[in-house]
C-alpha cells in the first residue's frame, strides 16, 4: 500500500461513514417529526460528544462548554420540524451548536480562562501519546499538562472564525465542504483561514513543533 | 525539565500536537449528569414556551376583556338588524333556470359571460329596491354559457332597469 493509499483510504472512509450516518439520521427525524419525540435522545447519544468536543475546543472551558452543548440540543429539538433535510443533520447540529459558541465567545470576549479536560489515556490513541511523550511515566502528565495548556493558549490567540476552522479541520476531521456548510461560507473562504490558522499555530508553538 | 521536554519532543508536527486535543474527554460520570440536565432543561424549556403562550394570552384576555359585552352587544344588533331586513324577502325561488348566455347577454352584462366565474351575484336595481340573485356561470359541451340561479324577488322590486354583477 503507497502512501497516497494510506491517506486517501480513511477518507472515502469517513466519507462513507457521513453518508450512511446521514441516511439514519433522516430515517430517525422523519419519526420525531412524525410524533416519536423520544427517538431525539439517541440523536443526542450519538452526537453529544463530538458537539461537546468542537465547543470545548473552541471556548477552552468544560462548565461553558456543557451549557453550550445542552443549549444546543434545546435548539435543535425545539427546531427539529423544520429540518428540511437540506444539508445532513450532522451539519445542521454542528452549525447551531457552532453559532452558539461563536455569540457565546463574542459576549464574553473578555474571559479568558482555561479549565482542562483529563486526557483519557486508556483506549486513546497510544501512538499519539508515544509520539508525543518518550519521558517516563512521572515526567508523562506532567508534559501533557503543559501542551495542553500550551495548544489552548495558541488556539484562544487566533480569531473566533480561524480558530473555528482549525478546530472542525484538524481536530474534528471535517471536510473543507463540510465546514463550509456549518460556517455558511465558501471553501476557499475555509482553506484560507486554515492556511493562515496553520501558520499562527506554527509561530505560537514553535518550541514544541519540528 | 521544560527546556528538556522541549528539546526531546522536536520531531512533533503541528498535526500531532493538535490531535492531543483529541483526547480530551470527559467520563461516563459526566455524561450522565449531561443527561439528566438536559432532560431537565429540555422539559423547563417546553413548560416555559407552554406558560409563555398562556401568559400572552391571559395579558390578551385582560386587555381586551373590557370590550366583550360591548362587542357582543353590538353583534347582537347586527344580527338582529339583518333579521329583521331579510325575514320581509319571500322563500326563494327559482326564477332564471337555464338560460343560454347569448340569451342572458341581453338581460346580463356581457363580461360576465365571458368571464368564466363559478359563482356571481346579480343585482337588479329597481326604482325602489334591489334583487339579489346567486348565479351559477357553466359552460356546456357546445361552447354554450348557460346561467342558473337562485332569484330573492323583493316585494317591491318592480320596474327592472338595469343589471349589475358582482
Amino acid at each position: 500500500m503507497n502512501i497516497s493509499e494510506t491517506v486517501i483510504k480513511p477518507l472515502i472512509t469517513t466519507s462513507e461513514e457521513r453518508i450512511s450516518e446521514a441516511s439514519e439520521d433522516i430515517v430517525l427525524i422523519q419519526k420525531i417529526q412524525a410524533g416519536e419525540v423520544a427517538l431525539f435522545d439517541k440523536l443526542v447519544k450519538k452526537y453529544r460528544e463530538r458537539l461537546y468536543s468542537v465547543i470545548y475546543n473552541l471556548t477552552s472551558n468544560r462548565e461553558d462548554t456543557a451549557d453550550l452543548t445542552q443549549e444546543a440540543f434545546i435548539k435543535a429539538f425545539r427546531s427539529i420540524n423544520k429540518f428540511k433535510g437540506n444539508s445532513s443533520f450532522f451539519t445542521w447540529i454542528y452549525r447551531i451548536a457552532v453559532n452558539a459558541t461563536i455569540s457565546h465567545l463574542k459576549k464574553n470576549k473578555l474571559r479568558r480562562f482555561f479549565s482542562f479536560e483529563m486526557i483519557q489515556e486508556e483506549g486513546a490513541s497510544e501512538e499519539v501519546l508515544s509520539a508525543l511523550c518518550t519521558k517516563v511515566t512521572s515526567e508523562k502528565s506532567v508534559f501533557l499538562k503543559e501542551l495542553q495548556e500550551k495548544l489552548n493558549e495558541a488556539l484562544q490567540s487566533l480569531s473566533i472564525s480561524h480558530r473555528t476552522v482549525i478546530v472542525l479541520y484538524e481536530i474534528e476531521g471535517l471536510s473543507h465542504q463540510e465546514i463550509a456548510q456549518v460556517m455558511e461560507s465558501s471553501e476557499g473562504t475555509v482553506r484560507s483561514r486554515l492556511h493562515y490558522a496553520k501558520q499562527q499555530l506554527q509561530v505560537l508553538l514553535k518550541d514544541y513543533l519540528r | 525539565m521544560d527546556n528538556l521536554n522541549r528539546n526531546s519532543h522536536k520531531q512533533i508536527t503541528l498535526q500531532d500536537l493538535l490531535k492531543v486535543k483529541k483526547l480530551e474527554k470527559p467520563n461516563d460520570a459526566f455524561w450522565e449528569k449531561f443527561d439528566e440536565e438536559l432532560a431537565q432543561r429540555t422539559l423547563k424549556s417546553l413548560v416555559y414556551k407552554q406558560s409563555l403562550l398562556s401568559h400572552i394570552s391571559n395579558g390578551l384576555l385582560f386587555i381586551f376583556k373590557p370590550i366583550f359585552p360591548l362587542a357582543a352587544l353590538g353583534l347582537l344588533t347586527i344580527g338582529v338588524f339583518l333579521y329583521n331586513s331579510y325575514s320581509k324577502f319571500p322563500q326563494s325561488h327559482s326564477i332564471i333556470g337555464h338560460m343560454p348566455a347569448t340569451c342572458a347577454d341581453k338581460n346580463l352584462d356581457f363580461t360576465f359571460a365571458k368571464k368564466n366565474y363559478v359563482k356571481a351575484s346579480i343585482l337588479m336595481d329597481s326604482p325602489d329596491n334591489g334583487i339579489q340573485a346567486n348565479v351559477l356561470d357553466y359552460p356546456s359541451a357546445s361552447g354554450i354559457r348557460y346561467l342558473a340561479g337562485n332569484m330573492n324577488a323583493h316585494p317591491l322590486g318592480q320596474g327592472i332597469s338595469t343589471n349589475t354583477i358582482y
